[in-house]
């Protein structure tokens, strides 16, 4: 019998990372804009 | 206050006690009172945890931290959703598979019961503390504005949070968290919107945004490796996810939330709600104070926000030469609002040429009025030793409170005690969970009903909630008390952290050298801290490695000496 994997990666952890990703890149080019 | 407003503070605050005690009374066993009988759905959960990190101090301090240090604090929260991830990952299967009700139970299947309680005790001591400073922290600002009396203040809001907490346990936790979220949500979005139309007719969004630009509030990301400054990009990602790895992972004020969950799916999809919506929330929170540094180039400001403190220094030897400097603040003020007008047209007038330099008018009178305010609190630190002379935590509240409109002071005032109520509420509850069945159950002798131990479960929410409020009232008898609960909380954090990551990844290391480990971390850091080694938010990082690494050499030197076939 296949043993069950230890750590499942799930499609919403790679959301919460690009939308953070995202979030990270937003705010560099505010702060280009206005500093 | 007009009557308004109270109707308005009073009316928020009893429908969301009465709503949670009558939606979660009669629990008859103990996972329905702790776990909240496991129904929550992904919404509730998610809201639950930030609900539960936002307490009262996040809305005053941080808008305060916007105002006046601009928006680099979001660095703080960047390894919040990569430790959401992780504990997704690795800690709420476990958890859920061994049906545990607190963090610390899953030690004693892993390890042993003395690793349990050691982390159960740890745990304990430093949320008992912050959750009368959860307390303490809004009252005392709101007592100092407001006149309110603040012993009085402390024992409403731990009775009102008593009430529906000892009531309705997990369950209740969770509906008026639902509820306050919505309240905070509600009243910080109205607030944002007011102060953008308070602005001079001609200055847009972008041009207050550029004015804050030009005040240095908009420097978001630090990308410097130095070590002394707190924000950077590098200290929120690293020192962040530790941080955040054991309040999510470990703390059981926090755990309480997400168990609480329907299933797998439901607690994971609540912290990927949370990983999501934390950082443009606490963004959202700078802003506000970011745009309360915008109005004010345009309004007249006192020249420290503490009205307590004013009160002190007016009063003292020292009052002629405050009242001097409040006349140069407000010349300064004058060449603010005029440098503010003049940007917003055009950048390009804001700029001068010194000493072959091209410097920014803006810059210039923010730097004068940065020195006068430098001045003011020394002169309230010679005027009294009791006094807060770090204003800070008063800048929003002097602003709802002045500009406001009627019914609204009374919507943003709710906003404050719900965050403080919310974020107590899961501390009572957590700690009730904690000493009921991380101790009490785990070392009562003979069978005892469920009934039992959820009245069990009842009384220790209470005694807690008791001496939260004792904590609360006689907060203001230490100095500093409020930077003394993060430090204590990071003293502890980094030590249970290593040890759940040792249970969790180490398998090699068993339990008395988790234990042995635990001890001489706790007094090692504890040195580290009395003896400055170094920041007290990097005490987490280094007392999760070092218990790691300690455990590691001890086990080794157990196998060592241990005979093969023993």
């Amino acid at each position: 019998m296949d043993k069950e994997p230890k750590y499942v990666w799930k499609k919403s952890y790679t959301v919460v990372l690009i939308a953070n990703v995202i979030y990270f890149i937003l705010f560099y080019l505010l702060m280009k804009q206005y500093v | 206050m007009e009557i308004i407003d109270w109707i308005v503070l009073g009316a928020t605050l009893v429908f969301i006690v009465l709503y949670g005690v009558y939606k979660t009374q009669g629990s008859k066993n103990v996972e329905d009172y702790i776990r909240g009988g496991n129904t929550s759905k992904w919404w509730t959960v998610g809201l639950s945890v930030m609900a539960t990190q936002a307490s009262a101090i996040t809305f005053l301090s941080t808008t305060g931290q916007g105002f006046y240090s601009g928006m680099g604090f979001v660095q703080f929260y960047f390894g919040l959703p990569i430790a959401m991830v992780i504990i997704c990952l690795v800690f709420i299967p476990i958890y859920h598979r061994l049906k545990v009700f607190t963090a610390y139970e899953y030690l004693e299947s892993r390890f042993d019961l003395k690793t349990r309680s050691l982390a159960a005790i740890l745990f304990l001591i430093q949320r008992s503390l912050a959750a009368g400073i959860t307390i303490y922290a809004p009252a005392i600002i709101l007592s100092a504005v407001l006149g309110w009396n603040l012993t009085v203040l402390n024992i409403v809001i731990g009775i009102i949070v008593i009430v529906y907490t000892v009531s309705g346990g997990t369950k209740a936790v969770s509906v008026t968290q639902k509820q306050q979220m919505g309240v905070i949500f509600i009243g910080m979005f109205i607030a944002f919107f007011l102060i953008l139309d308070y602005l001079p007719e001609d200055i847009t969004f972008s041009d207050a945004l550029s004015i804050a630009g030009a005040g240095d509030r908009m420097e978001l990301l630090d990308f410097s490796f130095d070590f002394d400054n707190r924000y950077t990009v590098w200290s929120g990602l690293i020192g962040g996810t530790f941080l955040m790895l054991s309040y999510f992972g470990t703390d059981q004020s926090q755990v309480q939330r997400y168990l609480s969950g329907k299933n797998v799916r439901e607690m994971r999809l609540g912290l990927v709600f949370n990983g999501i919506l934390k950082i443009p929330m606490q963004f959202f929170i700078l802003l506000v104070g970011v745009m309360v540094f915008v109005f004010y180039q345009f309004n007249a400001t006192p020249l420290n926000f503490n009205p307590t403190a004013t009160e002190a220094v007016y009063a003292s030897e020292y009052g002629d030469e405050y009242k001097a400097l409040e006349k140069r603040l407000e010349a300064n003020h004058k060449y603010q609002k005029g440098a503010a007008y003049n940007y917003a047209k055009d950048p390009a007038n804001d700029r001068y040429q010194e000493d072959g330099k091209d410097l920014s008018y803006i810059a210039k009178f923010e730097e004068v009025d940065k020195i006068l305010r430098a001045e003011a609190k020394e002169l309230i630190k010679k005027a009294s030793d009791i006094v807060e002379s770090n204003d800070k935590d008063y800048v929003f509240i002097h602003f709802i409170l002045n500009n406001l409109p009627k019914g609204l002071i009374g919507l943003l005032l709710a906003v404050i005690l719900s965050a403080a109520m919310s974020s107590t509420a899961s501390e009572l509850n957590a700690l009730g969970a904690t000493t009921s069945i991380d101790l009490y159950k785990r070392n009562v002798k003979g069978e005892k009903d469920e009934q039992h131990y959820v009245n069990a479960t009842k009384l220790f929410t209470l005694g807690w909630g008791v001496l939260a409020i004792i904590v609360a009232c006689t907060a203001s008898l230490f100095e500093n008390l409020i930077q003394l609960v993060n430090i204590i909380g990071s003293i502890f954090y980094g030590n249970i952290l290593g040890i759940f990551l040792l249970a969790f990844f180490i398998k090699y290391v068993r339990s008395n050298a988790v234990f042995i480990a635990a001890l001489i971390t706790q007094a090692i850091v504890l040195v580290g801290y009395f003896d400055d080694w170094m920041p007290y938010l990097w005490l987490n990082l280094f007392g999760c490695a070092l218990a790691m690494g300690i455990a590691i050499l001890i086990e080794t030197l157990f196998r060592l000496n241990t005979p093969k076939n023993a």
